[in-house]
């Protein structure tokens, strides 16, 4: 008995000895203004200011990417790619190393999952940007796309003509090309970010790039798995963490999850939406999925992943999943139906009855 | 004085009780909730969210933004954005929501311990 007292003295003596060292803290922290979403920071830190570097960190380099990729605006003393698509036919363009770093991955990628996705589609994604902003101004007004313009565009799509020289840091496209890089741009700011905060020492972190979601380590707390939900795709909810917005959760650590679906970016026109992943064989918004969702270590490639998964028709994808290893992922079909890869079960707490400990 | 193995036991056990329970703090509670409103990415009005029938009303800038809180729940009423992605976000009521209008540049969120399972969406 008097050993269990003095047991207990202890350690309420030695916790209070320590009760004020720095405890782990929740903390999260939102900005927008960087790739046409919000951008979130959540995670664990011991004080504030550690966490406030942290996020100042993310916006940083989001924001320096930003310029990088965009194609819409320029910016004083930085080449992006929009400075490549002006000198489309005219001359070679120098640019960052990242932009060189991004259209080599891409190039890879367009190899590697047979050409769904391409980031030289360029003139068809604008002809489809055109129609669908000006449809969700003007409803009443919204059109399709003539078929023809979309046929003409698509004869200057050929990645293989985006020239790159690694040597003196050049990209350089023909006359009547255009880069558009929306389908892996977040995915490669995501993982660039992630890479430099886990080289400064950062832990306990999660970047969520309007969804494009990238675990650094686990959480601090008595979980060893964050809960990534898996978005609902007939849920008319955004970011909601509640029940209703979800297909199931997902417990990662260290992992990638994003999502691409057909509710993210569409118009209507009579009654019909058409959304923003264009089929580079159609030239019309993939019809196969309500959404994808990849689970993947580099946000790269989980990106890059959620997009050719959602062009590719589900055998096709199922056996690519399948033969790229480290890779799982969950398709919603256009009739309600939802498909996975042999090992994504066990991430999933609904389908898979996973755990977050 | 002999050191016994029971001694060096109790050590032990201590040790590692007191490390745990500093180590790892709890996800249990539920604390307050704070309603944050962030407006061009700086921080315009924050309050607790009390479940009182007490309405609040926030009129925001030029193209007209309205956002309401009341029992316990914050949401926009409406706002001037062709996409309406705000308005259909619906009501944010539990720490970690979060509704964004990404035209008219403003935030809205809560903020308190998370007591879910969920951290984040991808979406």
């Amino acid at each position: 008995m008097k050993k269990i007292l003095i047991l207990l003295l202890a350690i309420i003596i030695i916790t209070s000895m320590f009760g004020c060292a720095p405890v782990m803290q929740q903390y999260q922290t939102e900005f927008i203004d960087t790739f046409d979403t919000v951008v979130s920071v959540i995670g664990y830190a011991r004080t504030q200011d550690e966490f406030t570097k942290t996020a100042q960190m993310v916006y940083e380099n989001f924001t320096f990417m930003n310029k990088l990729f965009d194609i819409y605006n320029d910016y004083d003393g930085v080449n992006n790619i929009k400075t490549i698509n002006d000198n489309a036919g005219v001359a070679p363009v120098v640019v960052d190393k990242l932009i060189i770093d991004l259209i080599m991955q891409a190039k890879a990628w367009h190899e590697q999952a047979n050409g769904t996705v391409n980031i030289a589609l360029g003139p068809v994604l604008k002809i489809w940007h055109d129609y669908r902003t000006e449809g969700i101004e003007n409803p009443a007004f919204a059109q399709l796309p003539e078929k023809d313009a979309l046929i003409e565009a698509a004869k200057f799509t050929d990645i293989d003509r985006v020239i790159v020289d690694e040597q003196s840091s050049t990209v350089y496209i023909e006359q009547g090309m255009r880069l558009d890089v929306g389908a892996i741009a977040k995915g490669f700011a995501t993982q660039v970010t992630a890479d430099l905060l886990e080289e400064s020492g950062v832990e306990h972190i999660l970047i969520s790039a309007g969804g494009n979601v990238k675990a650094i380590g686990q959480p601090a707390d008595e979980r060893s798995k964050w809960g990534v939900g898996i978005k609902d795709p007939d849920s008319t909810l955004n970011y909601s963490t509640s029940e209703q917005n979800l297909l199931d959760v997902a417990f990662v650590e260290n992992l990638s999850v994003v999502t691409s679906g057909s509710y993210e970016r569409y118009y209507i026109v009579n009654e019909f939406t058409y959304h923003h992943i264009i089929d580079e064989n159609t030239l019309f918004p993939a019809a196969h999925y309500k959404s994808v969702t990849v689970v993947t270590k580099d946000a790269t490639a989980a990106d890059v992943l959620s997009t050719a998964l959602f062009i590719m028709p589900i055998e096709q994808a199922l056996a690519f999943v399948e033969s790229a290893g480290n890779t799982e992922a969950l398709w919603v079909t256009l009739g309600g139906e939802v498909v996975f890869s042999s090992g994504m079960t066990p991430y999933l707490r609904d389908l898979g009855g996973a755990t977050n400990k | 004085m002999r050191i016994r193995i029971g001694d060096i036991l109790i050590v032990l056990v201590v040790v590692a009780v007191s490390v745990l329970l500093l180590v790892l703090p709890s996800r249990g509670a539920t604390g307050t909730l704070t309603a944050v409103i962030i407006v061009d990415n700086v921080e315009y009005e924050r309050f607790e969210l009390v479940a009182t029938d007490e309405q609040l009303e926030f009129d925001l800038h030029e193209p007209g933004v309205v956002i309401k809180a009341q029992d316990g729940q914050i949401w926009f009423v409406s706002s001037s954005c062709a996409d309406q992605t705000c308005v259909n976000t619906g009501r944010l009521t539990r720490a970690g929501d979060i509704a964004v209008c990404l035209p008219n540049r403003v935030i809205v969120k809560i903020e308190g311990t998370n007591t879910s399972d969920v951290d984040v969406v991808a979406e």
